[in-house]
């Protein structure tokens, strides 16, 4: 039917090219649907070139019609050619390979992958589809990433073989994507270090290696358009084709197994179809489990026989034609057995059956490995032991009992029949109970004589006289000999009845036992017995899939979920102010209050990331730092999985760059022999720490180096004219000048760092992210950067106070304590300047009305508050009217207009609709210092 | 309006006409082109800002974002009067640095919007540099009455609430 479609569409198409004219509009659209269609068709055929060849006349049509085309007459006269080619594809059934197309119409469209490097412009190869092409430079930064996390791990830890292989396989993947992308560079690079990896890895080529990813990463940028196209590494080159080629001979020797083994697999082909295939063979291995739990309970059932052979067929097909041969290979095996079970050669039970499932098993895994494949980009990984699986199904083939039975069946807590019958309360826990106790109590075994009997080989009567004669002549022969000597039966006869006193003697199952003391039907064990298979066969643990979302959309839905918790505690408001506790209403907008709030924190969490990224550049940062300084520097990361705002993970690096520089530079001593003497091992350690604490997440970076100089940082700050001299100051103070603009004790300005600007971006930084840093040091000890950051950026813990009529928020992040003073702790300074004794400290103090101009407040400190916060290192009192209370506030931008204001950091919305102010307290610090003038 | 004219100050009087939403300051008519308007609202209650411009009102709470609120009066220099029923705000779209900026114009009343043609269009008048009217685009004549054409995106730079806010 479709072909007589597309015969339509030939035709009418053949026809319109021969009227057309490049005015004719309407003509030249109705080509273009056709086109189109043709495009399709040849698609679905897989004739790709006149698919491709299809898509670009459809694209000259367009081109003609918009005026595009220079010469639209001579356009048209070549796509006539090209639609009566088209013709005889279609209608004469010839080859696309025999026929000639224009090559202007061969070139696939690459339009859209071509970047203009600095100078170099990067050309997306023939014959490459750019989707692919686009997927897989996007990969890339994670990738290589790994690759690098890898690389250090192998530092740290010295031989691993794991992590060699695990390197292997992600150079020999990307040689071979990149071979087939026409990435002819890349390729000829990774096959060098492929090689080099193979020969024994050392500190060298691992240095090799890391230069290599770092060439990549520019690389890969460069063809993203995010930076200048990097020259081809010859000196890398060089280096790694040093070593290669060494030693050849050294091949290790793959162990003899007559097992068949199977290699990983790089993906190829048809990215697409193998997406479809992954598809299909799941379902189709879904819907196999069923129909195979109905081939135990009733092996001859031919639907579900039939259905179960169907599904590996298509599963053989598809991937043999997808070259995915462990696939194939098992199930073309169970095919076979299968095909002999509906010739009714052979019966599914026992072992037959059993392998069966394990060949869905099997397969579900090679088509997870695949589906992994698809997404990671790496080698499919073969099963372990798939070519085990293929020698049982030979032997079940042949008739032969399984002997060398390895599957290692994964541990699951699979339930018990008999629990899974008393929870579908086909029986009572007594039942179950009397039958097990049965079950374990020794049977006596089942005379043979009995046994004749039972099966009719010989009659009761004979039985009897065989007893008889048994009894008085001949004591000392058996039954079964007795029997034979008679001829009543013969000697197989025996044997069979042998064998099944031998069986009867195991004991009896359980389900058996319920039915035979009628506790169940049969129908309720068979159902139970299909539960218990099922849950053996549940997958047992769901990998968590991820979608990728744009950024923009996850602001928007954070925002929206924003603006739900606001109105949603204006109605608990307003419901609250109605008074009525107990109504309908006020408890349906309790459960209101629930679900705002897990959604809320639901929509937080989706912006959180883990910090590891970053951590693992520190990782590699220390590992260049030490290399460049000399020093022997041990690195430790701890809680590298804490999760973070995005925006808080992609600012904090700079930052950290910053102290872990510092660390590295000033803290470890360059001498070792220094450290052993003050008793510390002489290789440095450098440990990154992320952890929660009190709803803050902490960052430290701490090192067991010489610690700050305290006389260093005093004298230069005195020098420069920050402090007068060190009274009065307390350690965490003199600490903090480190912090100060362009502060640096370092005697020599080294090339890592000693300028004196890293410290004071650190804390600017930090505080835009509205976090604070501490520093502990311990002379001769070394040093403790603590980083404090809020969990989110968009909510805050907020105290409201009123001041006048008006509301503000203070962050109870910078709040240290609130009090009422009496008078006396308050004096003032040449009548103008306040302060306040506070813990045996005097702290200037502050009246928010006079700061702000608000009428109407508080003028008297005994009737109002003060609210002691901390900036930086400052403490100040502010004097408001009254504290309103504490609420989680969702921040809001008060927008690009208003982003200046001295003193507010941001807007809120209140519970009443209102918009509240946030109070920034270093800017109001700021406006205070300016607004009292001691003259 | 081309990138030069916009820095010229000088408009093409022809590309000016069009729809114009009209409001009331004292007695004075004024024109805001529609495409700059969002939409107008009542009078809501406003958070103050403190140490910003006198002209600043402050903020307003607009469906979960906060948008700064201007009184006109007070940026033209104009005596300033208590608020009515009539009072409302004009939400409108400007050009700030790169992005657009959503603002509220409080302004005494909003009258109606009118279509302006071409020949009813004149000049701005210049007054030296007694009065500034950098911010008005040209003056619409219909009938008896004059409307003053605005260049919102002039009354309400983003630089101007900035550099002032700093003082």
């Amino acid at each position: 039917m479709a072909e007589t479609g597309i015969q339509a569409t030939i035709e009418k198409l053949s026809e319109l090219a021969v009227f057309v004219s490049p005015g004719d509009l309407q003509e030249l659209a109705q080509m273009h649907t056709c086109l189109i269609e043709i495009r399709e068709w040849a698609k679905s055929q897989g004739f790709s070139k006149t698919a491709i060849v299809a898509d670009n006349s459809a694209d000259w049509i367009e081109r003609i019609v918009l005026q595009e085309m220079e010469n639209p007459d001579e356009a048209l006269k070549i796509l006539s050619q090209v639609i009566s080619s088209f013709q005889q594809i279609i209608l004469a059934n010839i080859s696309e390979n025999d026929i000639i197309y224009p090559n202007e119409l061969q070139q696939k469209k690459t339009g859209n992958i071509v970047v203009q490097g600095s100078g170099q412009i990067f050309e997306l190869p023939e014959n490459v589809d750019p989707e692919i092409f686009q997927q897989f430079i996007q990969s890339q930064d994670s990738n290589l990433e790994e690759m690098e996390a890898l690389l250090l791990s192998y530092n740290k830890e010295g031989e691993n073989k794991e992590i060699i292989a695990e390197l292997k396989r992600k150079v020999h993947t990307l040689k071979g994507e990149t071979g087939i992308l026409g990435l002819s560079d890349i390729q000829d690079l990774c096959h060098l270090a492929e090689d080099r990896i193979e020969q024994g890895v050392t500190q060298e080529l691992i240095d090799d290696l890391f230069a290599l990813k770092d060439w990549l990463k520019k690389k890969f940028d460069a063809i993203a358009g995010k930076g200048p196209m990097p020259p081809f590494p010859n000196e890398l080159r060089r280096k790694l084709a040093k070593e290669t080629r060494k030693e050849e001979g050294g091949k290790t020797e793959q162990p003899a197994t007559n097992v068949k083994k199977f290699e990983p697999k790089v993906l190829e082909g048809d990215i697409d179809l193998v997406k479809d295939f992954v598809q299909e063979a799941t379902e189709h291995l879904d819907n196999c489990d069923v129909h195979l739990l109905t081939l135990e309970t009733d092996p001859e059932e031919n639907d579900a026989l039939n259905a179960v052979f169907r599904a590996f067929h298509t599963i053989k097909g598809v991937s043999g034609f997808l070259g995915l041969d462990e696939i194939k290979q098992i199930s073309h095996e169970a095919e076979n057995l299968l095909d002999r079970a509906r010739k009714k050669e052979l019966l599914l039970v026992g072992d037959a059956i059993d392998v069966v499932f394990e060949a869905v098993d099997a397969l579900k895994e090679c088509v997870e490995a695949v589906r992994k494949a698809l997404t990671t980009g790496e080698p499919i990984i073969p099963r372990e032991n798939s070519g085990e699986l293929i020698e049982n199904i030979h032997q079940v083939l042949q008739g032969k009992k399984i002997t060398t039975i390895s599957r290692e069946k994964p541990k699951k807590n699979i339930a018990k029949l008999g629990e899974i019958m008393v929870g579908s309360e086909s029986v009572s826990e007594d039942s179950v109970q009397r039958a097990l106790t049965l079950q374990k109590s020794p049977t006596e075994p089942v005379k043979v004589g009995e046994i004749l009997v039972k099966y009719n080989v010989i009659s009761s009567k004979q039985l009897e006289k065989i007893l008889e004669l048994q009894k008085n002549e001949f004591p000392n022969k058996l039954i079964g000999e007795l029997v034979v000597e008679l001829g009543f039966a013969t000697e197989e006869d025996i044997q069979n009845a042998l064998e099944k006193q031998k069986q009867s003697q195991e004991p009896p199952k359980l389900g058996e036992l319920l039915i035979q003391t009628g506790e169940a039907d049969a129908k309720e064990v068979v159902q139970a017995l299909r539960t218990q298979r099922a849950q053996s066969l549940a997958p047992q643990a769901t990998v968590a899939e991820a979608i990728k979302v744009d950024a923009n959309r996850l602001d928007q839905l954070v925002d929206m979920i924003g603006e739900l918790v606001i109105a949603e505690s204006m109605v608990v408001r307003e419901v609250e102010l109605q008074g009525d506790l107990y109504t309908d209403l006020s408890r349906h907008v309790g459960q209101l209050d629930k679900i705002t709030r897990e959604l809320q924190l639901m929509a937080m969490s989706l912006r959180m990331i883990p910090i590891k990224s970053t951590f693992q550049k520190m990782a590699r940062l220390v590992r260049d730092l030490s290399k460049k300084t000399g020093k022997l520097i041990e690195f430790h990361t701890s809680g590298e999985d804490t999760e973070l705002d995005k925006t808080v993970v992609d600012k904090i690096g700079d930052p950290l760059v910053h102290m872990v520089r510092n660390s590295v530079d000033h803290g470890i001593e360059s001498n070792p022999e220094e450290r052993v003497k003050k008793g510390k091992p002489p290789i440095g350690n450098i440990y990154l720490r992320a952890y929660h604490s009190g709803g803050n997440i902490h960052i430290q970076v701490e090192d067991d180096g010489a610690g700050l100089n305290r006389e260093a940082i005093i004298k230069k700050a005195i020098e420069r004219g920050i402090i007068r001299s060190e009274e009065g100051l307390s350690d965490r103070e003199i600490w903090n000048l480190i912090f100060e603009p362009g502060f640096s004790t370092a005697q020599v300005v080294t090339e890592v760092s000693g300028r004196g600007v890293g410290m004071d971006v650190v804390k600017k930084n930090i505080e835009a992210l509205r976090g604070q840093v501490d520093i502990q040091s311990t002379p001769g000890k070394g040093t403790v950067f603590t980083i404090r950051l809020p969990l989110t950026l968009a909510i805050i813990d907020g105290m409201v106070v009123r001041v006048g009529a008006e509301r503000y928020i203070i962050p109870t992040l910078s709040i240290i304590i609130s009090l009422r003073p009496t008078g006396k702790e308050i004096n003032t300074i040449v009548g103008k300047g306040e302060v306040l004794s506070f813990h045996g400290k005097l702290i200037n103090l502050y009246r928010l009305n006079r700061l702000f101009n608000i009428p109407n407040a508080v003028e008297d400190y005994t009737d109002g508050t003060v609210i002691v916060v901390e900036a930086g290192n400052t403490q100040i009192g502010l004097l408001v009217d009254e504290i309103l209370g504490q609420q989680q506030i969702v921040i809001k931008s008060l927008g690009e207009a208003l982003k200046g204001v001295p003193g507010i950091a941001g807007g809120a919305i209140m519970p009443d609709g209102k918009v509240g102010l946030i109070l920034d307290i270093a800017g109001i610090l700021k406006v205070a210092e300016e607004s009292v003038t001691f003259v | 309006m081309t990138e030069q004219e916009k820095t010229t100050g000088k408009h093409d009087l022809k590309s000016l006409a069009g729809k114009y939403l009209t409001f009331k300051l004292s007695h004075e008519t004024y024109g805001i082109e529609i495409l700059k308007v969002q939409e107008i609202i009542g009078l809501m209650s406003i958070t103050s800002i403190p140490r910003t411009p006198n002209f600043v009102r402050g903020v307003i709470n607009l469906r979960g974002k906060v948008i700064p609120v201007i009184e006109l009066r007070k940026k033209f220099d104009m005596e300033t009067v208590e608020d009515t029923d009539h009072t409302c705000i004009i939400v409108v779209q400007v050009m700030g640095s790169g992005s657009p900026i959503t603002m509220g114009v409080i302004v005494d009343e909003v009258s109606e919007v009118v279509d302006i043609a071409e020949n009813q269009i004149e000049p701005a008048p210049s007054f030296g540099a007694s009065i500034d009217t950098a911010f008005i685009m040209a003056m619409g004549k219909l009938g008896e009455a004059v409307v003053i054409l605005l260049d919102i995106d002039k009354v309400l730079t983003a630089n101007e609430i900035q550099s002032l806010s700093s003082i």
